[in-house]
């Protein structure tokens, strides 16, 4: 998942090449950008959101606005971390209309269309005991720690999936997040040990071993 | 743990640590059994988190999707300046309005100086006189009475800029009259006509800019008209402020106030001997002017005379004796009872010996030799023994042929 620097100074020559004759009219050179950070921005989306209808939307609103802003773009700044920059600002737009429904509260029943008076935490108690057993410890580690991931405050979650999920270096986060390198770690120290302890109280080793089922 | 520990420990987990650093952390981890721990637990816990990642994929079909609405955002930010400029009302406002102040600021003011000078390009006339109404096509609808003026204007432009046409044209036909009236008066309507288009040239542009005593362009057109319908030649071939003033304006003294020039000295000439009344006009106005001072009196007459003997010598350079004569005559009468006097008798007796007019010539000289001046008389002397001389050989001629 990590890469080295030289690669990523690679890929953003790159990225700089495309996005200039993207500029110039070329619109092949805009496609080849957007295969190449379709995935780590939709994952990046899908972390911060929870949804992948809302991260698919979120993918799509986030490469219009590039389309849009292109003319404006300077060699200067990296492809990269703007576009990174520009799906963070949309995230954040998007968590803070989402918070005015706050549909996504554990104990607030599920709309109408699906199953009505079932909650959040019957539906991941469900699928634990709906899993079988190949595999089940996994499945149910992966929804612990999404769930650890989602309960995350905003500004550790950026950092962490942007470092653990996007594979961008302290310093190029902190760029995007508009604080400090030294911040930026912190964040994600803060973000660890909740997850961690997030997981210890889910009665999960750090190895990934249910001690319930032990 | 201090914010320099949490640095340590991330920077040790993502492995951005440089070797010295990552063994001096793993130096302090075998002293502090409670951080290895810690940092075992977050090494396991994100190696589980990495091995169960399974990469998620957005939908196969959004990339097209993506690709059209980016192109359609293109296409749209192509469209052109005016498109944006009329998509945005309060921009199109702006446009708009300062339109619309280039328009009245350019083109009002031009409609207010032009449509007195006789801009008649909406306005037709049913009613014209004689000899234009025959060259137009014939007007099938039976003229109004009472010289009623029929515009364009009227039909489609709002009453007052038809009002506006119609006082202008009145104006302008009643200047047109006046015009006529004096030329038929004074018999000289073709010279009424020359002095008309003088008027209208650049010649009459500049005398309308000069100052009138009576207050007005309009004044001295019709002094250029009076001149040439009267017969002032030169006043009109010459065409001077000068020569108006000094035929025209009842006080002469009052307008010298700048100093004569070449071309009002070139006004002196002035009236043509036909028209005795142009003449008398031009020398009353002269006799108006001459100082009662004597010693005044004598100075202005001796730059009368230079100024006669200046134009006298150019009349005779191209050969029109007759003009230069009359100038002398006019010159003498103005300067008569000072010694200038005597002076122009002598070059009117030398004219008149070379012209072969011996008798004037004598007569001229006679007047000379009565000058105190004794470089006059002497020079009179000469003209008179000349013309004897002279008259001797041509009664001698004769006789010897026959």
């Amino acid at each position: 998942m990590t890469k080295t620097s030289k690669e990523r100074d690679s890929r953003d020559q790159q990225d700089a090449v495309w996005m200039t004759e993207f500029q110039q009219g070329n619109s092949h050179s805009f496609e080849k950008l957007l295969r190449r950070h379709r995935s780590g921005v939709f994952s990046f989306c899908l972390k911060m959101l929870g949804d992948k209808t809302a991260a698919e939307d979120a993918l799509q609103e986030v490469f219009l606005r590039v389309v849009k802003s292109a003319p404006n773009w300077k060699k200067q700044a990296k492809i990269r971390t703007w576009i990174y920059t520009i799906a963070r600002n949309h995230c954040i737009d998007a968590l803070r209309k989402a918070t005015h429904r706050k549909t996504a509260s554990l104990d607030q029943t599920l709309g109408k269309e699906e199953t009505e008076g079932v909650t959040l935490s019957d539906r991941i108690a469900d699928q634990k005991e709906a899993l079988p057993d190949r595999g089940t410890a996994n499945v149910r580690l992966r929804a612990v720690l999404l769930e650890a991931i989602e309960s995350l405050s905003e500004e550790q979650r950026e950092v962490f999936v942007m470092r653990e999920y996007s594979g961008m270096p302290f310093k190029e986060i902190a760029s995007i997040v508009g604080v400090s390198e030294n911040t930026v770690k912190s964040r994600m120290r803060y973000a660890l040990e909740h997850m961690r302890n997030h997981l210890a109280k889910a009665g999960i080793t750090p190895e990934g071993k249910d001690r319930n089922r032990e | 743990m201090s914010e320099l520990e949490d640095n340590r420990l991330v920077d040790y987990l993502y492995g951005e640590m440089d070797p010295s650093e990552r063994q001096a952390f793993q130096e302090d981890m075998e002293a502090d059994q409670a951080l290895a721990k810690t940092v075992e637990e977050m090494q396991s816990m994100l190696g589980s988190l990495r091995a169960l990642e399974v990469e998620e994929a957005p939908s196969d079909h959004l990339d097209s999707l993506i690709l059209a609405q980016a192109k359609q955002t293109i296409e749209s930010q192509e469209e052109s300046w005016i498109q944006k400029l009329f998509g945005r009302p309060g921009l199109a406002l702006a446009f708009s309005g300062a339109f619309a102040l280039v328009i009245a600021v350019i083109v009002l003011p031009n409609m207010q100086t032009q449509a007195p000078v006789n801009d008649f390009s909406g306005v037709e006339v049913t009613q014209q006189p004689q000899q234009s109404a025959s060259k137009k096509a014939p007007n099938t609808s039976p003229p109004p009475k009472n010289d009623t003026i029929v515009t364009r204007a009227e039909e489609e432009a709002p009453p007052q800029v038809a009002r506006k046409a119609i006082k202008t044209e009145q104006v302008r036909r009643k200047s047109k009259q006046e015009t006529q009236m004096r030329s038929t008066f004074s018999g000289k309507r073709k010279r009424a006509k020359k002095s008309q288009s003088i008027a209208a040239g650049p010649l009459g542009a500049k005398m309308k800019n000069e100052p009138s005593p009576k207050g007005g362009s309009q004044d001295l057109e019709i002094a250029i008209s009076q001149l040439g319908a009267r017969g002032n030649k030169s006043a009109l071939e010459i065409g001077t402020v000068g020569a108006l003033d000094g035929a025209l304006s009842p006080n002469r003294s009052k307008m010298r106030s700048k100093p004569q020039g070449r071309i009002k000295e070139r006004a002196l000439p002035g009236p043509d001997p036909r028209t005795k009344r142009t003449r008398s006009l031009a020398l009353a106005d002269v006799s108006t002017s001459i100082p009662e001072d004597p010693a005044q009196r004598e100075a202005w007459a001796r730059k009368q005379a230079r100024n006669a003997q200046k134009i006298a010598r150019k009349f005779l350079k191209s050969g029109d004796v007759r003009a230069a004569r009359k100038t002398y005559l006019k010159t003498r009468t103005w300067v008569r009872g000072t010694v200038a006097f005597f002076e122009v008798s002598l070059w009117l007796a030398q004219l008149e010996y070379s012209q072969g007019r011996f008798a004037e010539a004598r007569q001229f000289a006679a007047e000379a030799g009565r000058s105190r001046d004794q470089s006059i008389q002497e020079k009179a002397r000469e003209v008179v023994a000349r013309v004897r001389e002279d008259q001797s050989q041509s009664d001698s001629v004769p006789a010897s042929t026959e």
